[in-house]
């Protein structure tokens, strides 16, 4: 038996080998080695791929990288930030597995796994004391980098830093019931955030914090309304 | 010829139709945006009616918001030969004193949603738009005089944010919009009322509030009213709306 840990990480992490996975929503790149499953969010990559990947490798707890612009003056690069909520202004991407269903309506209080936040933060202010918790990271959809004035819109809206890579991921890995966490590192360097995620999978203990990411479709499971089978909750495209 | 169509949102997959209401027939309506329905004609009083659940579905919630296909329903109505739509849709509050159980009229809207079709384009072979403004409020009145006398809490004119969905929103979403003045959070009423205005049909939504929306303090119990009571409530004032205005009697 595997661990039960999953990497997802940008591009600029290392170089991916081999034929990848293949997914009923394209390919998805991974990285040799003798780790946890560590996938790469390529540009191109359907996110439902990365986290269908994910779930089918038999994961349960996925930890994501991704580089930031700050939004927050305060931030520099090089600092990392766990980030605690979301505001998602991605406009293109599909935005869930159950296209076409009566169910999806997952609640997102907060967007992230409490128990992988926690771990995250301490493993990242081991790597540097430049280290923020319940940063407000807005998804924006890129590939391109916000604008100075829509900077400005995110910092008036209550945002700390702007990625391109966690939404809609996040809540994709709550819709099957995986816990999600994520670390990001401000500038265009993703190297200290793949180390903090590394080292979060290292570690031997299970949860320290309770955490409902695992149940998700627990009470449309117990009514019937959808089997215990994930594959079958999916709408295939 | 229905003269109005009422989009059932929240527990319209419930309902019961009660006593008052002489039912006429069933039907689905083809549009050129695919098949709407089934919708139901009946007669309340004087007034022929017609109505359709917007998330389809028996006993259940067929379709989440993002899917519907809002372009075949509200061609449906014109199809129909209804002028006007009245809806209900369930929403977070945003606004501590707007609690769960109570009831708002919709009079502004903050769209927020990505990737519905929102427009029915050519086929609306250069149709004019119609001036005025989206919401009806001559209809809003009237509905939220009818809500007001269930004895409920009835805000007459709430600002709705449209989100995407099916996910519901994040706390700081929610933060923003409230900020950005919208008084209510919902997924349903964007595209729906732009559609109906493309067409000239009048629009007026009651909101139905389910749930304070993710993060807004309240106190006691946390409540998501999606019973079938709700739909019956609100589909009980449309019709009590609809049956005094056919009589004459005024609101």
């Amino acid at each position: 038996m595997g661990s039960d840990w999953v990497l997802i990480l940008p591009p600029g992490c290392g170089e991916p080998a081999g034929p990848g996975r293949k997914t009923p929503f394209g390919p998805v790149q991974e990285l040799p080695g003798d780790g946890p499953l560590t996938l790469i969010r390529s540009e191109g990559t359907d996110p439902r791929a990365l986290i269908y990947a994910a779930k089918e490798a038999g994961g349960r707890r996925v930890l994501a990288a991704d580089v930031a612009a700050p939004v927050s003056r305060l931030l520099e690069p090089g600092d990392l930030v766990v980030p605690g909520d979301v505001i998602d202004l991605t406009r293109l991407r599909p935005f869930t597995f159950f296209a076409g269903k009566g169910y999806g309506f997952i609640k997102l209080n907060p967007p992230f796994c409490p128990d992988l936040m926690a771990l995250c933060l301490e493993a990242a202010r081991e790597i540097t004391p430049r280290t923020f918790a319940q940063g407000v990271y807005v998804g924006v959809e890129g590939p391109r980098d916000p604008t100075p004035a829509e900077l400005r819109m995110c910092r008036q809206w209550g945002g700390d830093l702007a990625g391109t890579g966690l939404l809609p991921e996040a809540y994709l890995a709550r819709e099957l019931e995986l816990c999600y966490g994520a670390v990001t590192v401000v500038g265009t360097d993703p190297q200290p955030a793949a180390a903090v995620l590394r080292r979060v999978a290292g570690q031997k203990e299970a949860h320290r914090l309770p955490c409902t990411c695992g149940e998700t479709m627990r009470s449309l499971r117990e009514q019937g309304i959808v089997p215990e089978d994930w594959r079958s909750w999916i709408t295939l495209p | 010829m229905p003269g109005t169509l009422i989009i059932g949102g929240t527990a319209a997959y419930h309902l019961s139709l009660g006593e008052q209401v002489t039912v006429l027939g069933e039907e689905m309506v083809e549009t050129p945006f695919g098949a709407a329905g089934p919708v139901l004609r009946f007669r309340i009083g004087p007034a022929e009616c017609a109505f359709l659940s917007r998330h389809g579905g028996r006993g259940r919630l067929g379709i989440t918001p993002p899917f519907v296909n809002y372009r075949a329903n509200i061609w449906a109505a014109r199809a129909l030969g209804a002028s006007r739509i009245i809806s209900w849709n369930s929403a977070g509050s945003l606004v501590r004193s707007l609690a769960p159980g109570s009831i708002a009229g919709v009079a502004d809207l903050i769209d927020w949603t990505r990737q519905r079709p929102a427009t029915f384009g050519p086929a609306l072979r250069g149709e004019r738009r119609p001036a005025g403004p989206l919401f009806d409020p001559a209809l809003r009145q009237g509905l939220v005089a009818a809500a007001r006398r269930t004895g409920r809490h009835v805000a007459p004119a709430a600002v709705y944010a449209a989100t995407e969905g099916p996910r519901l929103e994040t706390r700081a979403e929610i933060e923003l919009l409230a900020a950005a003045g919208a008084e209510l959070v919902g997924m349903t009423l964007a595209p729906e009322v732009f559609l109906a205005r493309e067409l000239g049909l009048a629009y007026a939504s009651l909101c139905w509030v389910s749930n304070y929306a993710t993060g807004v303090p309240f106190d006691g119990p946390e409540q998501r009213l999606f019973g079938p009571e709700a739909g019956q409530l609100l589909f009980g004032i449309i019709l009590d709306f609809l049956q005094r205005e056919a009589s004459g009697c005024g609101q």
